[in-house]
């Protein structure tokens, strides 16, 4: 059997069917510098077409003959090219004026200005990234698009458990092993050895998230993968091993998360996470999980 | 070497205070560097970002860009076509600006038909305007 029917038959033993599909462009127009109306028309003016994504407070389709990554618009921090489902996390999060936030994977930095705008550049959001080369680019795109509130650390997040500060609210998207939709190579690529890899790096981002939590915060989990080894069970074995309980998502998008694992019953409780298949919901893979610390 | 720069543009204090790190230079406020003293780990970035020393020059930030458009005279306007060139990184010759102020060897602010500060450069002696710095810089720090 090929790698990729070895997923596909993973994908129907949890449910789903499989298709590829065609992206569509998405963006996310940036409120701390222009309103929808202005932006609407700005941007229909010079010939692309928009068409909002009812899911998202902020998002649109859009489709242009041209790059929508180097013109002035893109280049004034107008809005941020974002895939559809990458825009939920931070919408879930709903950050408030006053609060401080921290964004623990924040390179290239497409949620943490959106953390911010949806802040309207009150509060204070930390923004970690260990690497100088990602750093660079979170650097760029928060002064593209006119953050004001963030402040960045290139080191190891788990560091920040060294000083006393704790968070009321954190976005972990975490680095995961990805999705077919986004890698057009992902099938050859990938194995479970990886995935399972994956996923225990993600249970150790995890810990640290609730670490950093105060109590009663929120925490926002989220990945590009479909692979239940880092999604729906890494939610049990932090229900398993951490004092929080799994909050409803509000979401009308997505479908609930497994609670049956290839035979392993789990929690009814992540029946409240969001999973995304891209043929169900025309986006990449996804899984979101909103958790509050008790 | 930041407010050298701002001096070039205009004798107003538009930036108040400011805070170095390495060599770059930010606006950051009272919650920010709260949380900054409990970390007690120097950050990488802060609060509004004002510009960076590369060696001997100052480059500027767009927020600074923009802030200088709205205090200063030393601006001219481009035409569509000169926008396009200058944010490509070209200069912009004299039938391209809509609207021209400033001398021989002045620097100059350079704005679209919007209004909209897309960088700065130098006038020459053919009234055309040198390049020296446009937004279009954030595509090629990726690069």
């Amino acid at each position: 059997m090929d790698n990729k029917q070895f997923f596909i038959n993973r994908y129907k033993q949890l449910g789903s069917g499989f298709a590829e599909i065609q992206l569509k462009k998405s963006l996310r127009v940036n409120t701390l510098k222009i309103t929808h109306e202005k932006f609407v028309e700005r941007m229909t003016s010079i010939g692309v077409k928009l068409a909002k994504i009812n899911f998202l407070q902020d998002g649109y389709y859009a489709e242009s003959k041209f790059s929508l990554g180097a013109i002035t618009e893109y280049l004034l921090g107008y809005y941020y090219l974002q895939e559809a489902a990458a825009q939920l996390p931070a919408q879930i999060l709903e950050s408030q004026a006053n609060e401080t936030v921290l964004d623990m994977c924040a390179s290239p930095g497409g949620k943490t200005t959106q953390l911010a705008q949806l802040m309207h550049n009150k509060g204070t959001i930390v923004a970690v990234e260990q690497k100088q080369h990602r750093l660079e680019a979170l650097k760029s795109n928060v002064e593209r698009m006119g953050a004001e509130n963030i402040i960045i650390y290139r080191t190891d997040v788990k560091n920040l458990q060294k000083s006393n500060t704790k968070f009321d609210k954190i976005l972990l998207d975490a680095p995961c092993s990805g999705n077919y939709v986004t890698d057009k190579s992902w099938f050859q690529k990938r194995d479970i050895t990886g995935i399972q890899k994956s996923a225990d790096i993600q249970k150790q981002l995890l810990k640290t998230a609730i670490n950093l939590l105060k109590t009663n915060g929120i925490l926002v989990y989220s990945t590009c993968s479909l692979e239940p080894e880092e999604n729906e069970l890494n939610i049990q074995w932090l229900l398993n091993n951490f004092k929080v309980e799994l909050q409803n998502t509000q979401l009308k998008v997505g479908d609930e998360g497994l609670t049956n694992v290839f035979g392993r019953k789990l929690s009814n409780e992540i029946k409240k996470c969001k999973r995304f298949w891209p043929h169900k919901t025309s986006t990449e893979g996804f899984f979101i999980v909103k958790v509050k610390k008790c | 070497m930041l407010k050298k720069f701002i001096t070039q543009f205009t004798s107003e204090e538009i930036v108040g205070d400011f805070t170095k790190v390495n060599n770059e230079y930010f606006v950051i406020n009272e919650s920010l560097k709260q949380i900054i003293s409990q970390i007690k780990t120097k950050p990488s970035f802060a609060g509004i970002h004002l510009g960076i020393e590369k060696g001997k020059t100052f480059v500027p930030s767009l927020y600074l860009l923009q802030k200088l458009c709205t205090v200063s005279n030393k601006k001219i306007i481009t035409d569509k076509k000169g926008e396009w060139m200058f944010i490509c990184g070209k200069n912009i010759f004299q039938k391209s600006i809509i609207k021209f102020a400033g001398n021989n060897e002045d620097l100059v602010l350079v704005q679209n038909e919007f209004g909209e500060c897309l960088g700065y450069g130098k006038i020459t002696t053919e009234k055309s305007v040198q390049h020296i710095f446009d937004i279009g810089d954030f595509l090629r720090r990726e690069r």
